[in-house]
């Protein structure tokens, strides 16, 4: 068993394991205030196409160096609210409109608006770009 | 996974990666990729390297590493000519270089064979395409690799040289019709473009060129201009990351391989910062199957069997000599075991790529 580390340790892109060991996301996000050493709780990435979901810090059972343990069963972690970002006054515009569903059609639009519209409203970009690469590795 | 998510995500991935992402060139690459399953088989590298990862065994998946050219297939060749000004053949677009085995190179290009074969592009017996890529890249690692180039050997190279002197009026002439260019070009590009330019008394026109697969969508330029009795371009284009880095989580700029024994490139290529520069002449062009001389398809294919090793001899001795040994044990049977279902899933994805579009016409 590999020794607990701290909250403050929690890195983007640690793996999030259910109560039954499997993988039920990545880190995207941490919540809390370093300073007073108080842990809300995580941001984690479920899919590249679907926005960030919250877990609480009650939730978190034991944390090792690369891996988050929850209590949470697989289908319970499915049901996550939403993670609710603070805005920023930061925008990452994309120079360029329209994109894959321009040439598609509206239902592909909405794949694309789904991962987007973090994008357009808050300072987000590596969070995007890593939300991608959990698609692309949950594809094998 | 469909091709419609898969290219949704790297799309997006682009645009975190890319100064400007021109729509335009996405929206006529997405209706390349539905005109044949070889166009899109090389619009969706993205996707066939999340194939790879889930259909290949793991004797050819963990193979030994090297520097791969990545998007490799049997439309990413052409001719150049080299520091001696010989016509030189080979791999044509290195965008996509990486660190990986190096059986992903011959997956893909066996794959585009094939698939070529049933486009009836290419006359061969499928079962003959695997072991033609592979005789003719075992015999490149075993001869220590040879650029191709044309001198005393290769006459198939001149009849590619008569084929350019007699295209070239209509080259130019299509160089020159090229929409003016729109946006003025960054910095960093325009620095890149005077330090290649044929010399410093060059003013050449900007143009916007609309061409390629995989890179639809990256800005590129053409620079045309008169210079000492005739016509000169350079292309420039921007360049990404390579899309192994997001697919398979690496983090790799990987460098340019130099010339050495096994190559002979082209020295008027260049890469500053995210923009490469390149000479464009009718003998400087990427090559389509139906530009080669009919009648030498087997010559043909372990050609680019044997230039492939050519790319892969590019990197250190000892990884080239783990390659050498493992390539001696790989069997035609085996590799085209592994390549066939990856060729089965470009042709299904293709087809669902086609039939999405069409709905959505």
């Amino acid at each position: 068993m590999a020794d607990p580390v701290s909250w403050l340790m929690i890195k983007t892109g640690w793996k999030v394991l259910a109560s039954d060991g499997s993988e039920v996301g990545e880190v995207d996000e941490v919540a809390g205030d370093d300073n007073a050493d108080i842990f809300d709780g995580l941001s984690i990435a479920t899919s590249a196409f679907g926005k960030p979901r919250y877990v609480p810090a009650e939730q978190v059972t034991q944390i090792t160096d690369g891996i988050v343990h929850l209590s949470l069963s697989p289908e319970q972690a499915a049901q996550l609210g939403e993670f609710l970002e603070p805005a920023t006054t930061a925008a990452i515009e994309p120079d360029s409109k329209g994109g894959f569903g321009a040439s598609v059609g509206a239902e592909l639009r909405e794949i694309e608006g789904k991962v987007l519209a973090p994008v357009q409203t808050h300072e987000h970009s590596m969070n995007i770009v890593r939300r991608i690469g959990f698609f692309f590795r949950r594809l094998r | 996974m469909n091709a419609v998510e898969a290219t949704a995500a790297y799309e997006l991935w682009l645009r975190t990666q890319l100064g400007v992402v021109l729509d335009d060139d996405l929206a006529l690459k997405h209706e390349r990729m539905a005109e044949s399953a070889s166009r899109f088989l090389r619009g969706t590298y993205y996707l066939w390297l999340s194939r790879v990862q889930r259909k290949t065994p793991p004797e050819l998946l963990q193979a030994p590493e090297l520097l791969t050219v990545g998007d490799l297939h049997v439309e990413n060749f052409g001719c150049w000519r080299d520091i001696e000004g010989r016509l030189a053949w080979g791999v044509n677009d290195l965008d996509e270089l990486a660190t990986l085995p190096y059986t992903y190179d011959l997956l893909r290009l066996c794959a585009s064979a094939l698939i070529a074969v049933h486009e009836q592009r290419l006359p061969l017996h499928e079962h003959e395409v695997c072991a033609v890529v592979l005789d003719g890249y075992r015999h490149s690692f075993e001869h220590g690799g040879e650029p191709f180039v044309a001198a005393e050997r290769h006459a198939w190279l001149a009849a590619l040289e008569t084929a350019a002197a007699s295209g070239a009026a209509a080259y130019w002439a299509q160089l020159n019709a090229l929409p003016e260019l729109a946006a003025p070009l960054p910095a960093e590009a325009q620095t890149l473009l005077r330090a290649h330019a044929p010399g410093g008394d060059w003013q050449p026109a900007l143009h916007r060129r609309t061409a390629g697969m995989g890179s639809l969508g990256h800005r590129r330029a053409v620079a045309v201009g008169a210079w000492q009795g005739g016509l000169a371009a350079r292309e420039l284009k921007e360049l990404a990351p390579p899309a192994s880095n997001i697919v398979l989580g690496r983090d790799e700029s990987p460098a340019r391989p130099q010339a050495g024994p096994s190559w002979a490139p082209d020295p008027f290529v260049a890469v500053a910062g995210a923009w490469q520069c390149r000479r464009l002449a009718p003998d400087c062009v990427r090559l389509d199957l139906v530009d080669y001389a009919h009648g030498a398809d087997r010559h043909l294919l372990r050609a680019m069997g044997f230039e492939t090793a050519n790319v892969h001899q590019r990197s250190s001795p000892d990884a080239v000599a783990r390659v050498r040994a493992h390539a001696a044990q790989l069997t035609a049977e085996r590799l085209q075991a592994a390549v066939e279902p990856l060729v089965a899933a470009v042709e299904h994805d293709w087809h669902d790529w086609a039939a999405t579009l069409q709905g959505h016409g």
